[in-house]
């Protein structure tokens, strides 16, 4: 098995790199689209060999697509276990997808800047990512993808219907367009509870960094659209830009309420995260990422000497358990893991 | 009672109503009824206005015409002006007939 890091994953995913106005908070865009293939019965339905059919309809596609720079393919039943969750954590495969028992396999685009998840819940499902808030960005590239793949293959579409799913929550447009959001102030303040709820009301839903049914890290959301049918793809972009933007002036509302009227509270959170990342000698994931979201919030604040943010990304992506693992050379017990986790840390943050 | 059940992939509506999922695409025509209800619950709305994934700019135009068609129907038979409903139905089914040999799956 060729070796992950040296040879398709890139030192720094693209969507660490962010851009744009609301950088500090925005970490990432992504667009999914979901499609079917009119000959096969959805996945959930497929024998061995339909499934083996999917993967070499799917990798003929993206051979012939001259307008898309070519990824490089992972059958992910040829795949370690860890390698499958390196995948995870850099969000290039979904966890449904790792594991690993099923044909299933990822296409990933130069930069990870997209991927292409076969026998997923859908026989495919083309993500792409995009540093920053680019919803706009992240559609058309997907668009673009999409038409390039379809000019081999017959995607399951009716007229009114739109593109046809296996599960009806995606049918229509196919797409669940989403960005990755920072938002300490207003978790701080209390206020993501009724958020949440009014998100619900306008077809928004916000979940934690996993997705579906992960709790929150970090303080990292993740806001999606809920309703695929019935609106144009550019529509439902426009929205959740407007969202994004209007989210990120409640954050900044907040930080400036907390850095006002309880600045030494706040302070003393940023200084006291400081001082468990860079002391810590045991450190779980779960406290390492919340620590870096204080310190993050401080950097945004100008309390502390700020790291830039795509730093802070490379590191959220670093102290996830399965890169902690891959970026040691032996087997790790649990509480090893947490002694790398903070060695690593303390490495990062002194450079 | 009869049990309706897919042709294509054998999804019968028992299973379809326990996993919420559907079976292929031949699905969303067999369960049409349920699943209008469904969209209109999930998504309150029940018919695409989005991305048409053929390059052909005459099948597009028809596809597009035929949404239009659709929603002013459905419009005017709320407002009970039959005549133009009828009207719009024999549009729809002349274009439809038109768009059929085309058509991968038709709603």
């Amino acid at each position: 098995m060729e070796n992950l890091y040296n040879d398709l994953l890139v030192d720094v995913p693209q969507w660490c790199l962010p851009e744009g106005e609301t950088a500090e908070l925005v970490i990432s865009s992504r667009a999914r689209l979901a499609r079917n293939l009119t000959t096969l019965p959805f996945v959930h339905r497929t024998i061995k060999n339909e499934r083996f059919r999917v993967i070499e309809q799917v990798e003929r596609a993206v051979r012939h697509s001259g307008n898309v720079a070519q990824p490089v393919y992972l059958s992910l039943l040829d795949t370690s276990e860890l390698d499958r969750r390196v995948l995870v954590e850099r969000r290039l495969i979904s966890p449904a997808l790792a594991d690993g028992t099923r044909p299933a396999g990822v296409f990933i685009g130069p930069g990870e800047t997209f991927s292409l998840m076969v026998n997923e819940e859908d026989h495919l499902r083309l993500q792409t990512l995009k540093g920053g808030l680019q919803v706009r960005a992240a559609w058309q590239e997907a668009d673009k993808i999409d038409t390039e793949l379809s000019k081999t293959l017959d995607f399951a579409y009716s007229d009114e219907f739109g593109y046809l799913t296996s599960c009806p929550s995606n049918t229509g447009t196919g797409m669940r367009l989403s960005v990755l959001i920072h938002l300490p102030g207003l978790t701080l303040v209390d206020q993501m509870d009724p958020l949440g709820r009014a998100m619900d009301e306008i077809g928004f839903t916000v979940r934690g960094l996993y997705g579906e049914g992960s709790g929150r890290s970090g303080n990292m959301y993740q806001v999606s659209n809920q309703w695929t049918l019935g609106h144009t793809e550019q529509e439902i972009v426009d929205r959740l830009d407007r969202v994004a933007r209007r989210l990120a002036v409640y954050e900044e509302r907040a930080c400036d309420a907390l850095a006002s009227r309880a600045k030494r509270q706040t302070e003393d959170r940023v200084a006291r995260a400081y001082g468990l990342l860079m002391h810590a000698r045991l450190l779980g994931e779960m406290e390492a990422m919340d620590a870096l979201s204080m310190l993050r919030m401080g950097a945004y604040l100008r309390i502390c000497e700020g790291m830039e943010s795509s730093a802070f990304n490379r590191l959220m992506i670093a102290v996830q358990p399965a890169h902690v693992r891959m970026a040691t050379d032996r087997e790790l017990t649990e509480e090893e893991l947490d002694e790398r986790r903070a060695e690593l840390v303390r490495e990062h943050l002194k450079s | 009672m009869k049990t309706i059940s897919c042709p294509q992939c054998g999804m019968s509506a028992a299973e379809f109503g326990e996993s919420g999922r559907l079976g292929c695409a031949v699905c969303y025509r067999v369960f049409k009824e349920t699943l209008v209800t469904l969209f209109k619950q999930i998504h309150g709305n029940e018919f695409h206005r989005g991305k048409i994934p053929v390059t052909d700019p005459s099948r597009q135009k028809t596809r597009r015409e035929l949404i239009d068609l659709r929603r002013a129907l459905k419009k005017a038979v709320g407002r009970e002006a039959y005549e133009q409903a009828a009207e719009l139905r024999d549009r729809i089914n002349q274009l439809e007939r038109g768009s059929d040999r085309h058509q991968l799956v038709h709603g």
